[in-house]
Protein backbone atom coordinates (compact mmCIF):
# COMPACT_ATOMS: atom_id res chain seq x y z
CA UNK A 1 0.00 0.00 0.00
CA UNK A 2 1.45 3.34 -1.09
CA UNK A 3 1.77 6.09 1.48
CA UNK A 4 -0.48 9.10 1.02
CA UNK A 5 2.23 11.22 2.56
CA UNK A 6 5.89 10.34 2.79
CA UNK A 7 8.59 12.53 4.28
CA UNK A 8 12.20 11.45 4.54
CA UNK A 9 14.87 13.63 6.17
CA UNK A 10 13.09 16.80 5.10
CA UNK A 11 14.82 20.04 6.04
CA UNK A 12 13.78 23.62 5.65
CA UNK A 13 15.76 26.63 6.74
CA UNK A 14 15.24 30.37 6.86
CA UNK A 15 18.30 32.63 7.12
CA UNK A 16 20.57 29.61 7.70
CA UNK A 17 18.61 28.55 10.81
CA UNK A 18 16.75 25.26 10.62
CA UNK A 19 13.04 25.71 10.75
CA UNK A 20 12.36 22.03 10.12
CA UNK A 21 15.08 19.54 10.85
CA UNK A 22 15.16 16.08 9.24
CA UNK A 23 11.44 15.37 9.40
CA UNK A 24 10.68 11.74 8.68
CA UNK A 25 7.22 10.22 8.87
CA UNK A 26 4.56 8.59 6.72
CA UNK A 27 0.79 8.76 6.58
CA UNK A 28 -0.95 5.70 5.21
CA UNK A 29 -4.25 5.66 3.26
CA UNK A 30 -7.30 5.89 5.50
CA UNK A 31 -5.38 7.25 8.46
CA UNK A 32 -6.06 10.35 10.52
CA UNK A 33 -2.62 11.61 11.42
CA UNK A 34 -2.39 14.32 14.08
CA UNK A 35 0.50 16.73 14.05
CA UNK A 36 0.93 18.29 17.47
CA UNK A 37 3.35 20.80 18.83
CA UNK A 38 3.60 24.01 20.80
CA UNK A 39 3.28 27.39 19.07
CA UNK A 40 6.26 28.05 16.83
CA UNK A 41 7.24 24.36 16.65
CA UNK A 42 6.82 24.32 12.87
CA UNK A 43 3.39 22.73 12.37
CA UNK A 44 2.10 25.38 10.00
CA UNK A 45 5.47 25.49 8.23
CA UNK A 46 5.20 21.73 7.67
CA UNK A 47 1.67 22.21 6.37
CA UNK A 48 2.88 24.91 3.97
CA UNK A 49 5.68 22.65 2.81
CA UNK A 50 3.27 19.78 2.15
CA UNK A 51 0.86 22.04 0.28
CA UNK A 52 3.69 23.52 -1.81
CA UNK A 53 3.47 27.00 -0.36
CA UNK A 54 7.12 26.60 0.67
CA UNK A 55 10.00 24.70 -0.90
CA UNK A 56 12.07 22.20 1.05
CA UNK A 57 15.81 22.61 1.37
CA UNK A 58 16.54 18.90 1.24
CA UNK A 59 14.94 15.50 1.69
CA UNK A 60 12.13 13.66 -0.05
CA UNK A 61 8.43 14.48 0.06
CA UNK A 62 5.87 12.32 -1.70
CA UNK A 63 2.17 13.16 -1.85
CA UNK A 64 -0.37 10.64 -3.18
CA UNK A 65 2.62 8.48 -4.11
CA UNK A 66 4.16 11.23 -6.29
CA UNK A 67 7.25 13.28 -5.69
CA UNK A 68 6.08 16.73 -4.56
CA UNK A 69 7.94 18.40 -7.43
CA UNK A 70 5.86 16.34 -9.87
CA UNK A 71 2.49 17.12 -8.32
CA UNK A 72 0.40 18.88 -10.97
CA UNK A 73 -2.70 21.03 -10.76
CA UNK A 74 -4.99 18.08 -11.51
CA UNK A 75 -3.70 16.36 -8.36
CA UNK A 76 -5.26 19.20 -6.38
CA UNK A 77 -8.63 17.75 -7.38
CA UNK A 78 -7.77 14.90 -4.99
CA UNK A 79 -6.57 17.15 -2.17
CA UNK A 80 -8.44 19.41 0.23
CA UNK A 81 -6.67 22.09 2.22
CA UNK A 82 -7.72 24.16 5.18
CA UNK A 83 -4.88 26.41 6.26
CA UNK A 84 -4.57 29.51 8.40
CA UNK A 85 -4.43 31.58 5.23
CA UNK A 86 -7.61 30.40 3.56
CA UNK A 87 -9.73 33.33 2.49
CA UNK A 88 -13.34 33.89 1.54
CA UNK A 89 -14.95 36.49 -0.68
CA UNK A 90 -16.30 39.09 1.72
CA UNK A 91 -18.93 40.56 -0.59
CA UNK A 92 -20.44 37.14 -1.30
CA UNK A 93 -22.67 35.18 1.04
CA UNK A 94 -21.74 31.86 2.65
CA UNK A 95 -23.77 29.97 0.05
CA UNK A 96 -22.38 31.99 -2.87
CA UNK A 97 -18.83 31.32 -1.71
CA UNK A 98 -19.48 27.59 -1.47
CA UNK A 99 -21.33 27.52 -4.79
CA UNK A 100 -18.37 29.28 -6.39
CA UNK A 101 -15.90 26.70 -5.08
CA UNK A 102 -18.33 23.91 -5.99
CA UNK A 103 -18.47 25.12 -9.62
CA UNK A 104 -14.69 25.33 -9.75
CA UNK A 105 -14.48 21.75 -8.51
CA UNK A 106 -17.44 20.58 -10.61
CA UNK A 107 -19.36 19.50 -7.51
CA UNK A 108 -23.21 19.47 -7.57
CA UNK A 109 -25.12 22.09 -5.59
CA UNK A 110 -26.78 19.37 -3.54
CA UNK A 111 -23.44 18.74 -1.86
CA UNK A 112 -23.30 22.43 -0.88
CA UNK A 113 -26.73 22.20 0.74
CA UNK A 114 -25.68 19.00 2.53
CA UNK A 115 -22.55 20.64 3.95
CA UNK A 116 -24.41 23.80 4.94
CA UNK A 117 -26.67 21.60 7.06
CA UNK A 118 -23.79 19.59 8.53
CA UNK A 119 -21.94 22.76 9.48
CA UNK A 120 -25.08 24.36 10.95
CA UNK A 121 -24.86 27.14 8.38
CA UNK A 122 -28.03 26.47 6.44
CA UNK A 123 -30.15 29.11 8.18
CA UNK A 124 -27.43 31.73 7.77
CA UNK A 125 -26.47 30.75 4.23
CA UNK A 126 -27.50 34.14 2.81
CA UNK A 127 -25.28 36.08 5.25
CA UNK A 128 -22.43 37.98 3.64
CA UNK A 129 -19.02 36.76 4.75
CA UNK A 130 -18.05 40.25 5.96
CA UNK A 131 -20.91 40.00 8.46
CA UNK A 132 -20.03 36.49 9.67
CA UNK A 133 -18.45 35.62 13.01
CA UNK A 134 -15.06 33.89 13.15
CA UNK A 135 -16.75 30.56 13.81
CA UNK A 136 -19.06 30.91 10.81
CA UNK A 137 -16.12 31.78 8.57
CA UNK A 138 -14.13 28.81 9.88
CA UNK A 139 -17.05 26.45 9.21
CA UNK A 140 -17.45 27.88 5.71
CA UNK A 141 -13.75 27.40 4.98
CA UNK A 142 -13.92 23.86 6.31
CA UNK A 143 -16.97 23.13 4.15
CA UNK A 144 -15.05 24.50 1.15
CA UNK A 145 -12.10 22.23 1.88
CA UNK A 146 -14.21 19.05 1.96
CA UNK A 147 -16.70 19.92 -0.81
CA UNK A 148 -15.16 17.52 -3.30
CA UNK A 149 -14.65 14.57 -0.91
CA UNK A 150 -10.87 14.70 -1.23
CA UNK A 151 -8.67 11.64 -0.93
CA UNK A 152 -6.20 13.57 1.18
CA UNK A 153 -7.24 16.36 3.48
CA UNK A 154 -4.86 18.83 5.15
CA UNK A 155 -6.39 20.59 8.12
CA UNK A 156 -4.56 23.29 10.04
CA UNK A 157 -6.35 23.83 13.38
CA UNK A 158 -9.78 23.02 11.92
CA UNK A 159 -11.80 23.65 15.05
CA UNK A 160 -10.13 26.79 16.37
CA UNK A 161 -12.72 29.42 17.16
CA UNK A 162 -15.65 27.01 17.07
CA UNK A 163 -18.16 26.41 19.84
CA UNK A 164 -18.29 22.95 21.49
CA UNK A 165 -21.48 21.86 19.69
CA UNK A 166 -20.02 22.68 16.28
CA UNK A 167 -16.71 21.06 17.20
CA UNK A 168 -18.66 17.88 17.90
CA UNK A 169 -20.38 18.11 14.50
CA UNK A 170 -17.07 18.81 12.75
CA UNK A 171 -15.52 15.79 14.46
CA UNK A 172 -18.44 13.63 13.34
CA UNK A 173 -18.06 14.90 9.80
CA UNK A 174 -14.31 14.28 9.75
CA UNK A 175 -14.78 10.76 11.08
CA UNK A 176 -17.47 10.14 8.45
CA UNK A 177 -15.16 11.43 5.71
CA UNK A 178 -12.41 9.21 7.05
CA UNK A 179 -14.73 6.19 7.04
CA UNK A 180 -15.43 6.93 3.38
CA UNK A 181 -11.71 6.72 2.72
CA UNK A 182 -10.34 10.24 3.15
CA UNK A 183 -6.88 10.36 4.67
CA UNK A 184 -6.54 13.30 7.04
CA UNK A 185 -3.43 15.17 8.09
CA UNK A 186 -4.41 17.38 10.98
CA UNK A 187 -2.54 19.92 13.07
CA UNK A 188 -4.10 20.83 16.37
CA UNK A 189 -3.45 22.27 19.80
CA UNK A 190 -6.42 20.43 21.16
CA UNK A 191 -5.22 17.22 22.82
CA UNK A 192 -8.74 15.97 23.33
CA UNK A 193 -9.36 16.39 19.61
CA UNK A 194 -6.16 14.56 18.72
CA UNK A 195 -7.01 11.75 21.12
CA UNK A 196 -10.53 11.42 19.76
CA UNK A 197 -9.78 11.63 16.04
CA UNK A 198 -6.25 10.51 15.36
CA UNK A 199 -5.07 6.98 14.90
CA UNK A 200 -1.46 8.10 14.98
CA UNK A 201 0.17 11.32 15.97
CA UNK A 202 3.51 13.05 15.58
CA UNK A 203 4.76 15.54 18.13
CA UNK A 204 6.90 18.34 16.77
CA UNK A 205 9.18 20.39 18.97
CA UNK A 206 11.43 23.18 17.72
CA UNK A 207 11.30 21.88 14.18
CA UNK A 208 12.18 18.31 15.11
CA UNK A 209 9.87 15.36 15.35
CA UNK A 210 10.04 14.35 19.01
CA UNK A 211 7.87 11.23 18.68
CA UNK A 212 5.44 9.41 16.42
CA UNK A 213 3.10 6.55 17.13
CA UNK A 214 -0.43 5.65 18.03
CA UNK A 215 -1.91 7.70 20.83
CA UNK A 216 -1.99 4.58 23.00
CA UNK A 217 1.68 3.80 22.38
CA UNK A 218 2.77 7.32 23.21
CA UNK A 219 0.65 7.46 26.34
CA UNK A 220 2.12 4.24 27.61
CA UNK A 221 5.64 5.25 26.72
CA UNK A 222 5.73 8.84 27.93
CA UNK A 223 2.90 9.41 30.38
CA UNK A 224 3.74 9.47 34.09
CA UNK A 225 3.05 6.09 35.63
CA UNK A 226 1.21 7.30 38.70
CA UNK A 227 -1.79 6.59 40.83
CA UNK A 228 -3.67 9.05 42.98
CA UNK A 229 -4.41 8.38 46.62
CA UNK A 230 -6.73 10.34 48.85
CA UNK A 231 -5.88 10.00 52.54
CA UNK A 232 -8.09 10.49 55.58
CA UNK A 233 -7.12 14.18 55.75
CA UNK A 234 -8.51 14.54 52.15
CA UNK A 235 -5.02 15.15 50.87
CA UNK A 236 -4.21 13.93 47.35
CA UNK A 237 -0.93 12.02 47.09
CA UNK A 238 0.56 10.90 43.77
CA UNK A 239 2.46 7.63 43.94
CA UNK A 240 4.45 5.89 41.23
CA UNK A 241 3.36 2.45 40.14
CA UNK A 242 6.45 0.62 41.39
CA UNK A 243 7.56 -1.42 44.40
CA UNK A 244 8.10 1.65 46.59
CA UNK A 245 4.66 2.88 45.70
CA UNK A 246 3.15 -0.50 46.56
CA UNK A 247 4.91 -0.47 49.97
CA UNK A 248 3.59 3.04 50.62
CA UNK A 249 0.03 1.96 49.85
CA UNK A 250 0.45 -1.13 52.00
CA UNK A 251 1.54 1.04 54.94
CA UNK A 252 -1.41 3.37 54.46
CA UNK A 253 -3.86 0.46 54.42
CA UNK A 254 -2.31 -0.95 57.57
CA UNK A 255 -2.49 2.40 59.34
CA UNK A 256 -6.04 2.95 58.09
CA UNK A 257 -5.15 6.30 56.55
CA UNK A 258 -6.19 5.38 53.01
CA UNK A 259 -9.53 6.80 51.89
CA UNK A 260 -9.61 6.23 48.10
CA UNK A 261 -7.24 4.98 45.43
CA UNK A 262 -7.51 5.85 41.73
CA UNK A 263 -5.53 4.54 38.85
CA UNK A 264 -4.58 7.56 36.73
CA UNK A 265 -5.15 7.12 33.00
CA UNK A 266 -2.24 8.52 31.04
CA UNK A 267 -3.26 11.30 28.65
CA UNK A 268 -1.81 13.07 25.63
CA UNK A 269 -1.45 16.29 27.53
CA UNK A 270 1.15 14.66 29.78
CA UNK A 271 2.91 13.13 26.78
CA UNK A 272 2.99 16.53 25.13
CA UNK A 273 4.44 18.29 28.19
CA UNK A 274 6.93 15.48 28.74
CA UNK A 275 8.20 15.71 25.16
CA UNK A 276 8.15 19.44 24.60
CA UNK A 277 8.74 20.71 28.09
CA UNK A 278 6.02 23.23 27.44
CA UNK A 279 2.35 23.53 28.18
CA UNK A 280 0.21 24.45 25.21
CA UNK B 1 -0.44 25.10 -20.17
CA UNK B 2 -3.97 23.80 -19.75
CA UNK B 3 -6.90 26.20 -19.39
CA UNK B 4 -10.28 24.90 -18.30
CA UNK B 5 -13.19 26.86 -19.78
CA UNK B 6 -15.46 25.79 -16.91
CA UNK B 7 -13.08 27.20 -14.32
CA UNK B 8 -12.41 30.31 -16.38
CA UNK B 9 -16.09 31.08 -16.85
CA UNK B 10 -16.72 30.49 -13.12
CA UNK B 11 -13.90 32.87 -12.23
CA UNK B 12 -15.13 35.49 -14.71
CA UNK B 13 -18.73 35.27 -13.46
CA UNK B 14 -17.58 35.73 -9.89
CA UNK B 15 -15.33 38.65 -10.86
CA UNK B 16 -18.16 40.48 -12.64
CA UNK B 17 -20.57 39.78 -9.80
CA UNK B 18 -18.05 41.02 -7.24
CA UNK B 19 -17.29 44.10 -9.38
CA UNK B 20 -20.96 45.10 -9.27
CA UNK B 21 -20.96 44.79 -5.49
CA UNK B 22 -17.71 46.68 -4.93
CA UNK B 23 -18.46 50.41 -4.80
CA UNK B 24 -14.77 51.36 -4.58
CA UNK B 25 -14.13 49.84 -8.02
CA UNK B 26 -17.55 50.31 -9.53
CA UNK B 27 -17.17 54.07 -9.18
CA UNK B 28 -14.21 53.92 -11.58
CA UNK B 29 -16.62 53.36 -14.48
CA UNK B 30 -19.13 55.93 -13.24
CA UNK B 31 -16.77 58.89 -12.79
CA UNK B 32 -15.71 59.31 -16.46
CA UNK B 33 -19.27 58.71 -17.69
CA UNK B 34 -20.73 61.20 -15.21
CA UNK B 35 -17.96 63.64 -16.11
CA UNK B 36 -18.96 63.49 -19.78
CA UNK B 37 -22.66 63.89 -18.96
CA UNK B 38 -21.93 66.83 -16.66
CA UNK B 39 -19.60 68.58 -19.11
CA UNK B 40 -22.05 68.09 -21.95
CA UNK B 41 -24.87 69.61 -19.92
CA UNK B 42 -22.78 72.74 -19.29
CA UNK B 43 -22.62 73.37 -23.05
CA UNK B 44 -19.44 75.44 -22.76
CA UNK B 45 -17.97 77.17 -25.86
CA UNK B 46 -14.82 75.52 -27.29
CA UNK B 47 -12.24 77.57 -29.19
CA UNK B 48 -10.13 75.03 -31.05
CA UNK B 49 -11.94 71.70 -31.01
CA UNK B 50 -15.53 70.63 -31.27
CA UNK B 51 -17.37 69.70 -28.09
CA UNK B 52 -17.88 66.02 -29.10
CA UNK B 53 -14.17 65.64 -29.87
CA UNK B 54 -13.17 67.25 -26.58
CA UNK B 55 -15.59 65.14 -24.55
CA UNK B 56 -14.51 61.97 -26.29
CA UNK B 57 -10.83 62.70 -25.75
CA UNK B 58 -11.06 63.57 -22.09
CA UNK B 59 -13.70 60.91 -21.33
CA UNK B 60 -11.72 58.13 -22.98
CA UNK B 61 -8.47 59.15 -21.31
CA UNK B 62 -10.15 59.23 -17.90
CA UNK B 63 -11.96 55.96 -18.46
CA UNK B 64 -8.91 54.05 -19.71
CA UNK B 65 -6.84 55.38 -16.84
CA UNK B 66 -9.43 54.79 -14.14
CA UNK B 67 -10.95 51.50 -15.31
CA UNK B 68 -8.07 50.12 -17.33
CA UNK B 69 -5.38 50.79 -14.77
CA UNK B 70 -7.40 50.28 -11.60
CA UNK B 71 -9.61 47.23 -12.07
CA UNK B 72 -7.14 44.41 -12.75
CA UNK B 73 -4.46 45.70 -10.36
CA UNK B 74 -6.81 46.46 -7.47
CA UNK B 75 -8.72 43.20 -7.73
CA UNK B 76 -5.50 41.14 -7.90
CA UNK B 77 -4.08 43.06 -4.92
CA UNK B 78 -7.32 42.58 -2.98
CA UNK B 79 -7.27 38.83 -3.58
CA UNK B 80 -3.71 38.74 -2.26
CA UNK B 81 -4.53 40.85 0.77
CA UNK B 82 -7.57 38.80 1.75
CA UNK B 83 -5.94 35.42 0.99
CA UNK B 84 -8.60 34.42 -1.50
CA UNK B 85 -5.88 34.13 -4.13
CA UNK B 86 -4.09 31.59 -1.95
CA UNK B 87 -7.31 29.64 -1.52
CA UNK B 88 -7.66 29.53 -5.31
CA UNK B 89 -4.03 28.54 -5.78
CA UNK B 90 -4.46 25.76 -3.23
CA UNK B 91 -7.48 24.46 -5.07
CA UNK B 92 -7.23 23.61 -8.72
CA UNK B 93 -6.87 27.03 -10.34
CA UNK B 94 -3.78 27.92 -12.32
CA UNK B 95 -2.22 31.36 -12.23
CA UNK B 96 -2.97 31.86 -15.91
CA UNK B 97 -6.69 31.10 -15.46
CA UNK B 98 -6.80 33.60 -12.63
CA UNK B 99 -5.00 36.30 -14.62
CA UNK B 100 -7.09 35.81 -17.77
CA UNK B 101 -10.22 36.25 -15.68
CA UNK B 102 -8.88 39.50 -14.17
CA UNK B 103 -7.79 40.82 -17.58
CA UNK B 104 -11.18 39.92 -19.07
CA UNK B 105 -12.92 41.87 -16.33
CA UNK B 106 -10.69 44.93 -16.72
CA UNK B 107 -10.83 44.89 -20.52
CA UNK B 108 -14.62 44.40 -20.74
CA UNK B 109 -15.46 47.10 -18.21
CA UNK B 110 -13.04 49.58 -19.80
CA UNK B 111 -14.41 48.95 -23.29
CA UNK B 112 -17.97 49.18 -22.02
CA UNK B 113 -17.14 52.57 -20.50
CA UNK B 114 -15.47 53.68 -23.74
CA UNK B 115 -18.55 52.75 -25.76
CA UNK B 116 -20.88 54.62 -23.41
CA UNK B 117 -18.60 57.66 -23.56
CA UNK B 118 -18.47 57.51 -27.35
CA UNK B 119 -22.25 57.41 -27.61
CA UNK B 120 -22.70 60.19 -25.04
CA UNK B 121 -20.08 62.45 -26.60
CA UNK B 122 -22.10 62.87 -29.78
CA UNK B 123 -19.46 61.78 -32.29
CA UNK B 124 -20.75 60.18 -35.51
CA UNK B 125 -21.28 56.42 -35.34
CA UNK B 126 -19.55 56.11 -38.72
CA UNK B 127 -16.23 56.85 -36.96
CA UNK B 128 -16.75 54.04 -34.47
CA UNK B 129 -14.41 51.50 -36.20
CA UNK B 130 -11.43 53.83 -35.77
CA UNK B 131 -12.35 54.46 -32.16
CA UNK B 132 -12.79 50.77 -31.44
CA UNK B 133 -9.48 49.87 -33.09
CA UNK B 134 -7.56 52.50 -31.13
CA UNK B 135 -9.19 51.88 -27.78
CA UNK B 136 -9.09 48.06 -28.01
CA UNK B 137 -5.32 48.20 -28.51
CA UNK B 138 -4.94 50.90 -25.85
CA UNK B 139 -7.04 48.88 -23.40
CA UNK B 140 -4.96 45.75 -23.96
CA UNK B 141 -1.81 47.72 -23.14
CA UNK B 142 -3.16 49.44 -20.00
CA UNK B 143 -4.76 46.24 -18.70
CA UNK B 144 -1.49 44.34 -19.04
CA UNK B 145 0.29 47.15 -17.18
CA UNK B 146 -2.44 47.04 -14.57
CA UNK B 147 -1.99 43.27 -14.12
CA UNK B 148 1.77 43.77 -13.65
CA UNK B 149 1.06 46.33 -10.91
CA UNK B 150 -1.29 43.85 -9.25
CA UNK B 151 1.29 41.06 -9.38
CA UNK B 152 4.08 43.14 -7.83
CA UNK B 153 1.89 44.61 -5.06
CA UNK B 154 1.46 42.91 -1.71
CA UNK B 155 -1.87 44.54 -0.93
CA UNK B 156 -4.25 47.27 -2.05
CA UNK B 157 -2.33 50.03 -0.25
CA UNK B 158 0.97 49.19 -1.95
CA UNK B 159 -0.89 48.86 -5.25
CA UNK B 160 -2.29 52.37 -5.01
CA UNK B 161 1.27 53.72 -4.59
CA UNK B 162 2.02 52.34 -8.05
CA UNK B 163 -1.33 53.25 -9.61
CA UNK B 164 -1.24 57.00 -9.01
CA UNK B 165 2.02 57.87 -10.82
CA UNK B 166 1.24 55.56 -13.76
CA UNK B 167 -2.22 57.07 -14.02
CA UNK B 168 -0.76 60.59 -13.98
CA UNK B 169 1.78 59.63 -16.64
CA UNK B 170 -0.87 58.24 -18.98
CA UNK B 171 -3.50 60.88 -18.31
CA UNK B 172 -1.85 64.28 -17.95
CA UNK B 173 0.56 64.52 -20.94
CA UNK B 174 -2.13 63.66 -23.54
CA UNK B 175 -4.60 66.01 -21.84
CA UNK B 176 -2.24 68.98 -21.73
CA UNK B 177 -0.06 68.18 -24.73
CA UNK B 178 -0.98 71.49 -26.39
CA UNK B 179 0.55 73.46 -23.54
CA UNK B 180 4.25 72.88 -24.28
CA UNK B 181 6.64 70.86 -26.41
CA UNK B 182 7.91 68.64 -23.59
CA UNK B 183 4.42 67.45 -22.75
CA UNK B 184 3.71 66.96 -26.44
CA UNK B 185 6.81 64.81 -26.76
CA UNK B 186 5.89 62.68 -23.73
CA UNK B 187 2.28 62.41 -24.92
CA UNK B 188 3.41 61.00 -28.28
CA UNK B 189 4.96 58.08 -26.38
CA UNK B 190 1.97 57.19 -24.23
CA UNK B 191 -0.43 54.39 -25.23
CA UNK B 192 -3.66 56.32 -24.75
CA UNK B 193 -2.49 59.25 -26.85
CA UNK B 194 -1.63 56.71 -29.55
CA UNK B 195 -5.06 55.10 -29.21
CA UNK B 196 -6.84 58.43 -29.69
CA UNK B 197 -4.51 59.40 -32.54
CA UNK B 198 -5.52 56.22 -34.41
CA UNK B 199 -9.11 57.38 -34.05
CA UNK B 200 -8.31 60.90 -35.29
CA UNK B 201 -6.42 59.49 -38.25
CA UNK B 202 -9.48 57.37 -39.10
CA UNK B 203 -11.79 60.40 -38.94
CA UNK B 204 -9.63 62.24 -41.50
CA UNK B 205 -8.53 59.35 -43.74
CA UNK B 206 -11.54 57.03 -43.39
CA UNK B 207 -9.26 53.98 -43.25
CA UNK B 208 -8.05 51.97 -40.27
CA UNK B 209 -4.54 51.58 -41.59
CA UNK B 210 -3.10 54.72 -43.06
CA UNK B 211 0.17 56.60 -43.11
CA UNK B 212 -0.87 59.06 -40.40
CA UNK B 213 -1.64 56.24 -37.98
CA UNK B 214 1.44 54.08 -38.62
CA UNK B 215 3.55 55.74 -35.92
CA UNK B 216 0.74 55.39 -33.36
CA UNK B 217 0.25 51.70 -34.20
CA UNK B 218 3.95 51.26 -33.62
CA UNK B 219 3.77 53.02 -30.23
CA UNK B 220 0.85 50.81 -29.17
CA UNK B 221 2.55 47.69 -30.43
CA UNK B 222 5.65 48.57 -28.39
CA UNK B 223 3.51 49.10 -25.28
CA UNK B 224 1.61 45.84 -25.76
CA UNK B 225 4.71 43.75 -26.47
CA UNK B 226 6.71 45.50 -23.75
CA UNK B 227 4.03 45.17 -21.08
CA UNK B 228 3.36 41.54 -22.08
CA UNK B 229 7.07 40.76 -21.71
CA UNK B 230 7.25 42.48 -18.32
CA UNK B 231 4.08 40.65 -17.34
CA UNK B 232 5.58 37.25 -18.24
CA UNK B 233 8.93 38.05 -16.58
CA UNK B 234 7.33 39.29 -13.36
CA UNK B 235 4.92 36.36 -13.28
CA UNK B 236 7.74 33.86 -13.79
CA UNK B 237 9.95 35.48 -11.19
CA UNK B 238 7.45 36.25 -8.48
CA UNK B 239 4.47 34.06 -9.26
CA UNK B 240 1.15 35.41 -8.16
CA UNK B 241 1.16 35.02 -4.44
CA UNK B 242 3.12 37.03 -1.89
Amino acid sequence: MKEMLYLDEVCLSFNNAFSLDRLTFQVMPGEIFGFLGPSGAGKTTTMKLLTRQLKKKSGIIRILGKDITKVVRDDYERIGILSDTNGLYERLSIEENLNFFARLRDVPKTRVAELLKTMHLYDQRKTLIKKCSKGMRQRTILAGAVLHNPELLFLDEPTSGLDPATILEVHKMLLALNREGTTIFLTTHNMEEADKLCGRIGILNQGKLAATGTTQELKLKYAKDEIEILDMDKKVVKIRKDLDGARHIHKMIESGSLLTIHSKEPNLEEVFIELTGREF
Amino acid sequence: MKISMRKLSTLCKRDFYDFCRNPAIFISILVPVLFVIFYKSLNLPFDHVSQPAFLLNIGTLMNCCMCGLLIASTTIAEEKEKFTLRTLMLSNISGIEFLISKLTLGFTITMLGNLIIYLLSGNPVSNMPGYLMGTVLGCIAVNLISAVMGIVSRDQASCSILQIPVMMLFLLPPMFSEMNAALRFIARLTPLNAAMSIYYAYTTEGKLFNGNAAYHYLVLLCWIVGSALIFVLVYRKRGLDN
